[in-house]
């Protein structure tokens, strides 16, 4: 009698539960507060229905509560069951998994992956091919989520220059098969970024910075400038990091400062205004926006053993600059917190970097006669000609 | 295979500053690296990944690259001389302020690129796209753009993106 009975509350509670847990995923907490509330209602009704009191009664309604809950469990099915705390970061072998779950094949959502699935090349993680027929060097696995292992060369050099259309070429097909498979597979070489090393450290800033400022002070200059403040202005607005092209900006403006020339430099507060900074005049207090230019000497590359004949001359480089400079001083008029006529955008011109001095004087000339040919020759200064 | 270009990075001194030429990288990928300011002449890429790389305010000088990939690269504020980009795919990159004197973009897409302020002279533009791609405030001096067959010549315009988007489409 009590057998039918205890297997009549024992069948009611689990389909109780069963219908619960399957309205609602199961938490900690909720199991928690599932088996309290069992307990509880077993606690009473053993009080009524039994003689049993105090402690025995306690542990005789909390085995039964125990046994009602998990008492049905063989342990190969307890790893899977929601109800169990601790159960929840199981993952099934694949022999168990059900292969209608989305999850299956899919690391991303916490299932294993195979090459061996629906939509799958089982030879995915082979080396690729090149369309041509030749065998291509294999890429390691690590690095060739980025285009799926695609590395045939698409064009045709047949000669038009419509022959060879992008989305045709199997190097753009962005999605391959086992990139469909997987959502995360871009990020795969991401988790295994290696730390850049060659990024710019606030150590270098800092020996920029003194060495600007010591170059300033043998110029003759004056200079009040805080580490904080040539910090903050070689900071990249983009990136908010240090980058070597902040940092020759910034030595730009701040010369500018140094010579008393403007006032309150920094970094203009609408972004799309790409200028490098703005600023006011020292007397006038008119607001204006610089632009620091320099220039590479191609001596650098022969030093190198580079050919360099090729190249274009020092001189069409610097009258391409001065030509282009005009063209930017337009670009950004009339945006929000932006320059208002091309009278407020100075061009700073540095060519420190040409080992040639006698050069100099021809790369100035050649700016200024691009700037006569664009139409406009103002808000133009030199840096380092001396 | 061997990643040659990484290796050059990876052999420069602590601050210096890559200096390469007279080189070709062959069916290489490029990954997570900070190059700014190089000055890169007579390259040849072939094949070549370049993802997640900063080469902000590099110079590029005689570069050919072909079959190449950017993804998350930055070519902000660089300079591009004689170059020639064929078959190849520009995407979520940064562009933003780099100028381009004598080139060509030959079958090239860029996707979500942003080519914002950047400046073209003597430039030409073969069956290239540009999709979903930032080209606002881009000037322009002697370009070319190839639509099919058909040849559109541009002296000079300082809202050349207006004219890409429309020119480049399904050419």
């Amino acid at each position: 009698m009590f057998g039918c009975y205890y297997t009549f509350l024992r069948w009611s509670i689990r389909t109780v539960l069963v219908g619960f847990l399957s309205t609602f995923p199961m938490s900690k907490r909720k199991n928690t507060v599932l088996f309290s509330i069992l307990f509880i209602f077993i606690f009473v009704y053993v009080g009524k229905n039994s003689d049993l009191r105090g402690t025995r009664r306690f542990f005789i309604s909390l085995k039964i509560t125990w046994i009602l809950m998990f008492g049905g469990l063989d342990s190969a099915n307890a790893k899977d069951n929601p109800i169990l705390p601790g159960a929840h970061g199981f993952k099934p072998p694949i022999s168990r998994l059900n292969r209608n779950n989305p999850r299956f094949n899919n690391p991303a959502l916490g299932g294993a992956r195979q090459n061996t699935g629906k939509g799958v090349s089982p030879g995915a993680n082979k080396p690729p091919r090149a369309l041509s027929g030749f065998r291509t060097p294999h890429k390691p696995v690590k690095k060739q989520g980025f285009y799926g292992g695609a590395t045939g060369f698409g064009g045709s050099s047949s000669g038009s220059p419509g022959d060879d259309s992008n989305p045709n070429n199997p190097r753009f097909n962005t999605k391959s098969s086992d990139q469909c498979q997987n959502p995360n597979y871009f990020n795969q070489a991401q988790k295994k970024k290696k730390k850049n090393s060659r990024q710019v450290s606030k150590k270098r800033v800092i020996e920029v910075y003194q060495d600007f400022m010591s170059k300033m002070k043998k110029k003759g200059y004056e200079v009040n400038i805080s580490e904080d403040r040539f910090l903050e202005l070689s900071t990249n607005p983009q990136t908010g990091k240090f980058d070597e092209k902040s940092i020759f900006e910034t030595e730009g403006g701040l010369e500018l400062e140094a010579k008393g020339m403007v006032k309150n430099l920094r970094r203009p507060d609408n972004p799309k205004v790409d200028l490098d900074f703005v600023a006011e005049r020292v007397g006038s207090g008119e607001t204006i926006f610089i632009d620091h230019k320099g220039m590479i000497d191609f001596g650098s590359l022969s030093d190198k053993g580079i050919d360099i004949s090729g190249f274009p001359s020092h001189e069409s480089v610097a009258f391409n600059m001065g030509k282009d400079s005009v063209d930017q001083k337009g670009k950004f008029i009339g945006m929000d917190q932006g320059p208002a006529s091309m009278g407020e955008v100075v061009h700073l011109y540095n060519f420190e970097n040409i080992r040639n001095r006698t050069e100099i004087p021809l790369l100035m000339q050649a700016v200024l006669n691009a700037a006569e040919q664009a139409g406009y020759m103002d808000g133009i200064i030199f840096l380092n000609y001396g | 295979m061997e990643n040659k270009f990484e290796r050059i990075i990876e052999n420069l001194e602590e601050e210096e500053t890559l200096t390469l030429g007279d080189q070709t990288f062959f069916n290489e990928m490029i990954l997570d690296e900070s190059i700014q300011c190089s000055i890169l002449g007579t390259l040849t890429f072939f094949e070549v990944d370049f993802k997640r790389v900063d080469f902000t305010g590099s110079t590029f000088v005689n570069c050919e690259f072909k079959n190449c990939r950017f993804k998350d690269v930055i070519l902000r504020k660089c300079e591009f001389w004689n170059l020639t980009f064929e078959n190849c795919q520009i995407e979520r990159s940064n562009l933003t302020r780099a100028n381009f004197h004598k080139g060509t973009f030959r079958n090239c897409i860029f996707i979500k690129a942003n080519l914002t302020a950047s400046n073209f002279s003597e430039f030409e533009f073969i069956k290239t796209k540009f999709n979903n791609s930032d080209l606002d405030l881009i000037g322009a001096r002697s370009i070319k753009v190839w639509k099919l067959n058909q040849c559109t010549e541009i002296e000079e315009s300082s809202n050349f993106g207006y004219l890409l988007e429309n020119m480049s489409c399904d050419g």
